[in-house]
This record gives structure tokens, sequence and C-alpha cells, in this order.
């Protein structure tokens, strides 16, 4: 590694050679380690903690060391640690970020050991997409999830708005979703903006047959469909039906339905956690997000990827961890739903029946809408980790009244165009 | 070693009595025994990764793959083709200009009003400090949300005076200016740098000044200011370049978009996403050496007039 | 007396609006998880001890009794090291004279003005080759080794603040410049010493990057690190309740260091014996 190289010129030399006598997993005792990292909650992480702790009983030769961290933090400290060449041996990636590693050799390529190491027989072919890159394996699902609209029923109900179903358009939302907002007295509003949210802007494109992507990684849209995306928002937010940017601006103590200052919101149903609805603290309901023609735009991807480090040391045992964590029957048992629906058909039968409460509730919206999901987009290009968080930023300019969305959507546009041709 | 000289130093011919300014009668080497623990953490920790840098701002470096040579081509997009980085450098700007003054003379007020002899002196001066010990973490974040959210608390005072801001979190300027006042809010540190500068002012000096029918603000002028302006220019200069700097409160408070617009992308954390989520580390090393000379160079400012207005007890040799 | 009344109604009111936003982050570590999030103003409508019992169960894995001690361990050894060799430094720039000072110096202020992201990946590369990855020692070491320029500067300031008559007059007696350092400045420099202490405590006990970047495996996890893990607004898991619990049980060691130590700032010239 050439930066390695750099420093060493720049050091004493013969103080590092001294000291530097550390290699990942030496087996001194005839016991390998490796090193196991995702992101996410802490009730993620002490269930994949319980299963890790089932693989190392099921391998007493594998030990397994695991970190954690939230979305943000985990990805500036893989990012030090694979530039430092201590990558994770096993890692759970996004496919946002997926490109940056593949393309550059950070990540396996696990398609040589599919059938052998990693069997892929019962994952669901649909959801593989993403973790494949010019038919390269870098990535397994480590779950199912597809976009739903959380919403409060007593309140839609109260208000006496159209129960949100199957089919529904966009034009039912935003009549719903004023109702609300007129019955709260706008104490409640009956959406929270979704404007700048890039993930439901792709389920909107994806009802009219376009992506974020085409195949060859340019953008599968035109200025004018941003236009139209923002205008809509901005009707809602307009009319009182969506909130206010005042209330929609990130705010630390998370998003306006969570603060309960909205009633409906989309994500992805990976996201509900077993006890979101305690955190919620009121009736919460899933119904499939709003159209715009005849599809549902809705795809079923995988919420996260499990990917391994192509500099790992301890090959074989990271292919076993990672084959352990999205086929093992018993560790599904553990995971439950905390990653989405098992892509492992086989084991989302045997999770099913056991399921309850917020779990039970996605389950059963997943069965809703199973055939009318669509297979995943291709895997996202190089920065689209960036354009995600640009969209959100012009964004902003319109939600607070400091540009109108055709001008915004302009300058976003441009932008967007250079950040993808690199 | 122990406190009384030692017969062999004793033994040693007396130097001469008026020693000339410049021998302190000491080897050079010794400077460098004082000096060997930080000369071994430059060459260990610090210099390599400096030049390293340094090398990277010349190259497109995207982390993990070898830097290739682009020469001053970084240095150039940041003034051309770069939409933000003017932003960013305003944003920052405006950071600095205003929050600089503000917290070292609230920190300086405090100092003074604390610095008397009271019971409660203690307490009081842990209760200033408090909110400097929070750093800043999500709870820190969530409070200052709530304090200048709608109906918050800022709101709610400013609504008592007939001011009306219609939301600080949407608002360009105003975001900026909470975040400004989260750094002034967390003055602790220079307080406590006053206090102890203070501290070391000798009372004779006070009890002359008396005896010369000095009443506060002379005192304050002749003999306050003059003692304390060492310390007042360690403040001045450490608070630019942490100012300068400013990092935490945005990428906590605001999540680290930069948002509304780019009225809050303070410098380091759009050198962050340049580097971290653009994987453009180049770019980001070269935007870390334009900041370095400007802050150098306002910091040179800082040091020439300091001649003027700053009197060092030990001669400023 | 009245005067004395007018200054204590001065600081207590100025305490007041400076207090509030404390006093709103401990009364929410006593509101139920679920309503912390939607509540704007100090009091709720119901109060608990949950968020308490639910961190200190010691379901946590592991359990939260570590990341006081990891922290401790972390900001201990950070506080001696910066104590020591940070005068040391200072003591050198201050008073000794040798040819490289002003360029070194000028390099050591330099130092801080490169801001820490851009040297993070190389500096991660040395600790990596030494094999002090996910141990104590990236966060500890540098401090031992007067990387902090802050509190160099820091104390520098402070010793040139000392009268230049005090180090002549030692040296008249015959004494050499490492006797001068340890009897006649170190005691003179205490209340910057203390500074460096308490900031350096309280700055390694609330620093989440380095700790980050460094730190791995659950069991060496600190504090900050901890604190992030409770609210990830990505999936919808928040816990805000043990996380204000956390956050306030979390600043009590600091603020009794910070009370501990502060009177010590008082220890200035006036007590210290220049009179002699």
């Amino acid at each position: 590694m050439p930066l390695r190289k750099i420093l060493a010129g720049a050091l004493a030399a013969g103080l590092l050679g001294a000291v530097a006598a550390c290699g990942g997993g030496a087996p001194s005792d005839g016991k390998v380690t490796i090193r196991f990292a995702w992101w996410g909650s802490e009730q993620r992480a002490k269930i994949t903690n319980e299963a890790v702790q089932l693989f190392m009983r099921k391998n007493p030769n594998i030990k397994v060391t695991t970190s954690t961290a939230i979305y943000d933090a985990f990805f500036q400290k893989l990012a030090t640690e694979t530039a430092g060449g201590n990558a994770p041996d096993v890692m759970q990636m996004s496919d946002r970020h997926l490109r940056e590693y593949a393309e550059r050799d950070a990540v396996l390529d696990m398609r040589p050991h599919v059938g052998k190491e990693i069997k892929t027989a019962d994952l669901k072919q649909e959801v593989m997409g993403l973790g494949t890159l010019e038919d390269k394996l870098y990535g397994l699902p480590l779950g199912q999830t597809a976009m739903v609209m959380v919403y409060n029923p007593v309140l839609w109900e109260k208000a006496g708005a159209e129960k949100p179903e199957l089919g529904w358009t966009w034009d039912d939302y935003f009549e719903a979703a004023k109702k609300v907002s007129d019955e709260t007295g706008g104490k409640v509003f009956g959406a929270s903006d979704f404007g700048g949210v890039e993930s439901w802007f792709k389920v909107w494109l994806s009802q009219q047959g376009k992506g974020l992507y085409t195949a060859d990684g340019a953008l599968g849209y035109t200025e004018q469909d941003v236009v139209t995306w923002w205008e809509m928002a901005t009707k809602f937010r307009k009319a009182g039906a969506a909130t206010p940017g005042e209330i929609t601006a990130v705010n630390p103590a998370g998003s306006p339905v969570l603060r309960k200052v909205s009633a409906s919101e989309f994500m992805p149903d990976s996201t509900v956690a077993p006890n979101a609805w305690e955190v919620y603290d009121n009736d919460y309901a899933l119904a499939p997000p709003p159209q715009v023609g005849a599809e549902s735009g809705i795809y079923g991807e995988p919420p996260m990827l499990i990917s391994v480090s192509a500099r790992t040391k301890q090959r074989a045992a990271a292919l076993k961890l990672t084959d352990f964590i999205v086929n093992d029957p018993d560790a599904a048992k553990i995971l439950g739903m905390s990653r989405g629906l098992p892509a492992n058909m086989k084991n989302r039968a045997a999770i099913a029946p056991s399921l309850t409460g917020a779990w039970k509730q996605v389950y059963d919206y997943e069965e809703l809408i199973a055939d009318k999901i669509k297979v995943g987009p291709p895997a996202p290009p190089k920065g689209a980790g960036t354009l995600f968080t640009l969209f959100d930023k012009y964004y902003q300019d319109v939600m607070y009244d400091k540009a109108a969305p055709a001008d915004a959507a302009k300058r976003y546009y441009a932008e967007a165009r250079q950040v993808v041709a690199g | 070693m122990s406190a009384r000289p030692s017969t062999l130093e004793r033994e040693r011919p007396a130097p001469p009595a008026v020693p000339s300014r410049t021998s302190y009668g000491e080897r050079p080497g010794v400077a460098y025994l004082f000096l060997s623990p930080w000369v071994a953490g430059v060459v260990l920790l610090t210099v390599g990764p400096m030049l390293a840098s340094l090398y990277l701002s010349f190259t497109d470096y995207d982390l993990f793959t070898a830097p290739s040579w682009v020469g001053f081509e970084n240095y150039a997009r940041m003034f051309t083709t770069d939409v933000h980085f003017l932003n960013a450098v305003w944003a920052t700007v405006k950071y600095v200009l205003l929050s600089v003054p503000v917290q070292l003379l609230a920190a300086l007020a405090v100092a003074l009003l604390l610095d008397r002899a009271s019971r409660l002196q203690g307490l009081y001066r842990s209760a200033f400090y408090a909110p400097s010990l929070l750093g800043a973490s999500v709870a820190v974040a969530l409070v200052w949300r709530a304090m200048f959210s709608a109906d918050g608390a800022a709101d709610r005072f400013l609504s008592f005076f007939g001011v009306r801001t219609g939301g600080w979190v949407t608002d360009p300027d105003l975001a900026l200016l909470m975040l400004v006042l989260l750094g002034i809010w967390q003055f602790g540190a220079p307080m406590v740098i006053f206090l102890a500068g203070l501290k070391q002012i000798p009372a004779e000096l006070y009890d002359a000044a008396s005896v010369d029918g000095a009443g506060w603000w002379r005192r304050f002028w002749s003999v306050t200011v003059p003692m304390l302006s060492p310390v007042i220019f360690f403040n001045l200069v450490l608070d630019t370049i942490r100012a300068f700097q400013v990092f935490n409160a945005a990428f906590i408070v605001s999540n680290g978009t930069g948002g509304p617009g780019d009225s809050t992308l303070f410098y380091t954390l759009y050198l962050w996403q340049k580097g971290f989520v653009d994987f453009d580390m180049g770019y980001a090393s070269a935007m870390a050496w334009v900041l370095l000379l400007g802050i150098a160079l306002v910091t040179t400012l800082i040091f020439r007039s300091a001649r003027s207005w700053v009197h060092y007890g030990g001669g400023d040799r | 007396m009245i005067r004395r009344a007018i200054w204590h109604v001065v600081v207590l009111a100025v305490l007041g609006v400076m207090l509030y936003p404390i006093l709103w982050l401990v009364a929410s570590s006593f509101k139920p998880n679920a309503s912390i999030a939607s509540s704007v103003g100090l009091w709720a409508d119901s109060l608990t001890l949950g968020n308490y019992a639910s961190v200190l169960d010691g379901a946590t894995d592991p359990p939260v009794w570590r990341y006081f001690l990891n922290s401790t361990i972390v900001a201990g050894g950070a506080v001696i090291g910066n104590v020591v060799t940070c005068s040391l430094a200072a003591y050198a720039f201050a008073r000794l004279r040798f040819r490289l000072r002003t360029p070194l110096f000028a390099f050591m202020l330099a130092t801080i003005m490169l801001p820490q992201h851009v040297v993070l990946i190389p500096q991660y590369t040395i600790f990596q080759q030494l094999g002090m990855v996910d141990s104590f020692w990236p966060l500890v070491l540098p401090k031992f080794l007067a990387t902090d320029a802050f509190f160099v500067f820091l104390m520098v300031q402070f010793i040139r603040q000392l009268p230049a008559e005090l180090d002549e007059a030692a040296r008249i007696d015959g004494c050499g410049p490492i006797r001068i350092f340890a009897h006649i400045t170190l005691p003179l420099v205490k209340p910057a010493m203390i500074t460096t202490a308490i900031f350096t405590f309280i700055w390694t006990w609330n620093d989440f990057f380095t700790q980050l970047i460094y730190l791995s495996s659950p069991d060496r996890l600190t504090l900050p690190l901890a604190l992030r893990g409770y609210v990830d607004l990505q999936e919808s898991a928040a816990s805000f309740g043990p996380m204000f619990a956390l956050s306030v049980l979390s600043l009590v060691p600091i603020l009794l260091f910070f009370a501990a130590f502060q009177r010590f700032l008082v220890q200035g010239l006036a007590t210290s014996g220049l009179k002699g």
C-alpha cells in the first residue's frame, strides 16, 4: 500500500520494525480470530451478538470479535480501517457504499465460493441483485425489505379519511392527509414532508417505470421528474397536509412521526423495530405507498448486505460466518426480522409462525404486497451516497421557501450529473 | 530530586553577578532533554502524517487505491468549479467573527465576576463550567434543538420581548446563530484559563494601585489587562484556531448536512464530507492545507499585534 | 452588604439562563422514553426512574460500570501524560534558549491548525503497524509524547507570565535549569497544570471521534461510544430515556473531577510564597 510506504519513509523505519509484530488472528492456540462489524441500534447489537455466540459454540475453533456503531460513525470507521489495512473480516455493507468498496477491491468476490462455503440455493434470487456487480458477488442479502407507509389509524378514522389500501393514489393521500391535519387543527399533520427523501422519490419513479439510475450508472430520471416530485410535495406542504419546513428539518429527536407531530411517514419496513409501537407510544398500522398509475413501484430489496474483506487473513472462517448469518436456521430464529424478512426462504417460512407484535405486522404487510414487488434495481454507481444527501439539501431550499421547485431542481440536477459523471 | 542543591553544584564557580540576557548558563542539550517527549511525538506521530497529507493534497486519492499525482488540480478546483467551497469558507468566517469575540468577552466577564473571595465561589465556578462539561454529545444536540424549536425556550423568551423569529432551523442566518450560541454557551475553558491567569497576578500590584487611589476601572486597565495579556493572547489565538475548525456542533446538531442551504456547512464539515463520504481524500487534504495557511495567516497577524499589547513578566525573549 | 447581595443576584441570574438547558437534560432523564422526543418543555405529565433502572440493571453487554472504568483509564492516563510532558516541553519553549526554538514553536502551533480528519488515516496506519489498534494505547500514548500543542502553548504562556527575576535569582544561587524547573517554575504554574489536568480529563472523557476509530471490542468501549448506541434514527429504535439517564450519570465523574480540582486554581502567586 503506497500510503504506508510514504509513511515508512517519513518515519524511522527501524522504530516501526522493532515493534510491529501484530498480525490479525495469528492462531497461537489453534484458534483463529475474526472480526465482524455492523451498524445499527443497541437492540440489533444484542440480537446479533447472541447469534455470534451460537456460531462460536458451533465452531469452537473460531473466535469472533464484534464491533458496532451507528450508521454514519460505522462508515467513517470502516473507511479508516480499510485504508489502514485493518478492515473487519466480515462486515455489514450498504448498497450505497458497495461500489466504492467493491471497485477498489476492498471486498471479496464471493462468486467462486458459491455452492461451496456459501450457499445461495434457498435465498430469494430477486434480492441478490444489489450485491452483484458485473456478475461478481460482493454482498449477500441480509434480508428483504420494502417501502411501507406507517400511519396512525386512530387519527385517520377520527378525521374520516379514507383508509389507505393497495392501489390508492397520491391524490387520495393528499385528501386523507389534509383531513387529518384539519381534524387536529394543525397539531398533528397528516403526512411528513416526503420531498427530500431520495428513497421515496425512487418508489415514485419506479411507479412510472423509471429508476434512480440506469443499468450503466447514469441518472435514470430527468430534471422535470425532480420538478414534478418537488411540486407535489410543495402542494402537500402549502395546503397544510404535510409538515412545514420547521418540523421536517433534521432533528436529533427523530422524524416527525416519532415526535408525534405527523400521522404518516414512509420507511423501509426493516426499520420497524420489535418495540416500534412502544417507541411511537401510539397505535400504528402499515400500508402500501400511494401510486401514480397502475404499478405499486415497490422494490423488494435487501436492507443491507453482508460482505467479506478482500484482505482477510482468515477467509475460510469469514466465509463460514457469513454463510451462518445468512443461512443457518438456528441463527435465523435468533435474528428474527432485525434486518427485514430473512432472505433465506426456508428460514422465512420457519420463523413466520412465531412472530408477534410489530414484526408480525411487517410480515403480513410483505405477504400483502408479495406479488406486486419488483425485482430490485441494479447496484447504484459511485457517488450514490453523495446524491442521497444532495437531494435532501436542495429540497431544503424548497421546503424553507427559499427557492421554487423548478429553480432548486435545476441546480440539483446540474450538480447530480457532475457527481455521477465522476 | 532533592530539594537542596548537591555539594557538587555548590562547589561550581558562581556565575557572573550580572548575567547578560542572552546567556542562561545552560547547555543547549538541556533544552532538548526537556523537549525529548515532544520531539519523539513529532517524529513518531505528527510529522509523518502531516507530510503524508501534504503529499496527498497533490494527488487523486480515494482512500483504498494508490494515490495518483495531479499537481495543483485539487487546489484549482476549490476556487473554480466547486460550488460549495466558498459557501463553506463564508459560513466558517462568519462563525469565527461572531463566536470568538463574544465567547472571550463572556468568559472574561464571568471570570472577573467570580474572581473574589466568596464561600460560594467554588460552587459558582462549577456551575458556570457545567455547560462545557457536556461536550458535543447526542444529548446536547437534543437539548439544543429543544431550546430552539418552535415553542422552545428561546422563542418563548424572545416573544416575551415581542420578537418573533419564525423558526431557528429553517432560517440560514438563525441556524448559524444557533450554533454560534452553542459555542458561546460552552465558554468554560477560556473562563477557567482567565481565572487561573487572574490568580497569578501578584496581589501587591493591586495593593499598590489602590494606595495610589485607583478605582476599579483604572485598576482593571492598568493592572489586570496588562498582567493578564499573555493569557488573553493565548485564549484569542487558541479560540480562533478552534473556531476555524468548528465541526462537532454542526455535525451533531444538524446531522452533518450543513443546511439549510450551505449556511452551516462549516469548513471542516465539508472537508469531512469530501474525505469520508465522497472518498475524495486528495481534495480533502488540499482543503486542510488551505485552511492551515488561512489560520496561520490570521495567527501570524495576532502574533504580530501581540508585540504592542502583550506584556510578559519574564520578558519576551 | 447590599453590594454583596447584588453580586449574588447577578451571578444567579446569569446562571439561571445558562443552566436551563442542563436542567432540561436532567428532567428528560426522568421522563418516560416515549414522551421525550415530543416534549419541548421542562415538565412531563409523569416522571419515572425506569430510565436509570434500565441503564443500571446490568442487562447491557458489557455492564455499564465497564464503560465508566474504560473511560476513567483513558482519561486518567491522558491527564498524567499531558501534565508531565506538556510542562516539560513548555518550560523549554518558554525559558530555555536553543537554536531551533522559533521554528519548532511555529511548527507546534501548525500541528493544531491542520484539521485532524486528514491525518487520521496516516495516524491510524502507524498505530496499526505498532499493533496498538483496539487498545487504549492510541488514546493515551500521544499524550505522553506531548502532542497536545494546546496545553504546551497554555503552559508556555503561564511560565512567561512569571517574573524572570525569580529564575535569575535561583540561577545566581547556582541552580541549573532542571532544578529551577522543579523547584521554582512548577510550583508557580500550578494553576496552569490544574487547568491542563481538568481540561484533559473532561475532553478525553467526552471525545467521540478518536475513540470510535481506535476502539472496537465491546469490552473496551467507553462512555461516548456507548451513548451513541442508544439512538439510531436510521432505525426507529431510539432509547432516548436510557440515553439521557446514562448522559446524566456520565456527567457525574467529570463534574466531581472539576469540583475537586477547581479549588486548586485559586492557589496562584498570592498563596504560593512569592513574597518570601
